[in-house]
């Protein structure tokens, strides 16, 4: 029982641990597709390359570190919540110097209004490329030879 | 005891490889987020925290002794424009749009067939009448502004008979008037107005399509003294 309840919990933590990955790359993006120029490195318009890689690596390794189907879908939401948590963060970052880019009250609207398709498509490759992951697991899980039952009975 | 194949295996079941490998995918992303931040962050305070100073004189010559501008005259308005930028990132001087206002003394007397068009400037001393006798724009030739430094730019802006007849005649007739009724042209107010585009170093422009807020993230732009219209 307390073995059940440790795994439970070590599963949640685990789609926590994910999800917060999953959301500081969809954070990042959204924050370079808003900004581009003013992001880290800075382009003219957002780059399709850095962008595809931002979204796809964490959802692909938090999908190969999965257990289950149902974990991935959790951390893919999870992951958009904390990503979208992320970016009005990172667009109200200036406060922190005592600066107003942007209203605080206002930031919550400009992120939706100007990035809410891209969360959404962060949710998906978060989703899609993260059962990718998961089935790659699996694969190769089915590779890995299982201890045979008599060894379990000698045990 | 575990053979190398047997560690192997352990690693793909409990796909370590994969934890090891969102460590370091969470540490680069930390890193061009921070990097982002202190990017946007530098762009921000240059946009909060740059300021300007402006100074101007404006000299006449070709002027007879009561100080009336005579049709060779010249008047030269110079301005002394000042830049203080705090910010960590390096601006550029790049375009300059000024306005330069003489009170129109024979208008605020109440003279009319002036054949002039002036701005109302309302203070505590009253409502004051104001004649544009310079304006525009114009592009200069990148000067820097040092990042937690200032620049300055000097402007020498001039008007003959020539160059802005109109402008000139009601210059003539503003200071024919004050010699007139004051005993000297000397001294009649200006107020000035400019406004500065100071693009910030190493911020790209944005694509033609991007979103119009885009376009104002690179710039910095700012003004100093009272914008009458006109």
């Amino acid at each position: 029982m307390a073995v059940r309840i440790r795994e439970t919990w070590l599963g949640y933590l685990r789609g926590a641990a994910l999800a917060g990955i999953l959301g500081l790359a969809s954070a990042y993006a959204v924050f370079h597709i808003l900004y581009p120029m003013a992001t880290f490195p800075p382009e003219g318009q957002p780059s399709l390359l850095l962008l595809s890689l931002v979204l796809t690596m964490p959802a692909l390794l938090a999908g190969l570190a999965s257990t289950d189907i149902v974990p991935v879908i959790f951390q893919s939401f999870l992951g958009s919540v904390v990503g979208y948590v992320l970016s009005v963060a990172l667009l109200l970052s200036p406060l922190a110097l005592g600066l107003y880019s942007l209203a605080p009250d206002a930031a919550p609207g400009f992120v939706v209004h100007y990035a809410f398709v891209y969360l959404a498509a962060a949710l998906f490759a978060n989703f899609l490329v993260g059962l990718v992951g998961l089935a790659i697991r699996n694969y190769f899980l089915a590779k890995i030879p299982r201890p045979a039952p008599w060894a379990v009975q000698r045990k | 005891m575990k053979g190398p194949g047997r560690l192997s295996r352990e690693w793909i079941r409990d796909m370590r490889v994969a934890w090891l490998f969102l460590l370091a995918a969470t540490v680069v992303l930390s890193g061009v987020t921070a990097a982002s931040v202190w990017v946007y962050g530098g762009v921000a305070q240059a946009h909060a925290l740059t300021s300007m100073g402006l100074g101007y004189e404006v000299t006449f010559t070709g002027t007879n002794a009561t100080g009336v501008l005579g049709d060779a005259g010249t008047v030269t308005g110079t301005l002394r424009i000042t830049v203080v930028n705090p910010s960590p990132r390096v601006l550029d001087f790049d375009s300059v749009s000024y306005k330069a206002w003489i009170e129109d003394l024979p208008a605020e007397a109440g003279l009319t067939n002036l054949g002039r068009t002036d701005q109302a400037l309302v203070n505590e001393t009253g409502t004051h009448l104001f004649y544009m006798a310079f304006y525009g724009s114009l592009e200069v030739s990148p000067v820097p502004i040092p990042a937690g430094g200032q620049s300055t730019l000097p402007l020498a802006l001039n008007l003959t008979r020539v160059s802005g007849p109109a402008a000139f005649a009601a210059l003539q007739n503003i200071t024919a008037y004050a010699a007139a009724v004051r005993g000297s042209a000397d001294g009649i107010p200006w107020t000035v107005w400019v406004q500065l585009g100071l693009p910030i170093e190493g911020v790209p422009t944005p694509d033609f399509a991007a979103p119009t807020y885009q376009f104002e993230v690179g710039r910095v732009v700012i003004s100093g003294g009272v914008d009458l219209g006109g």
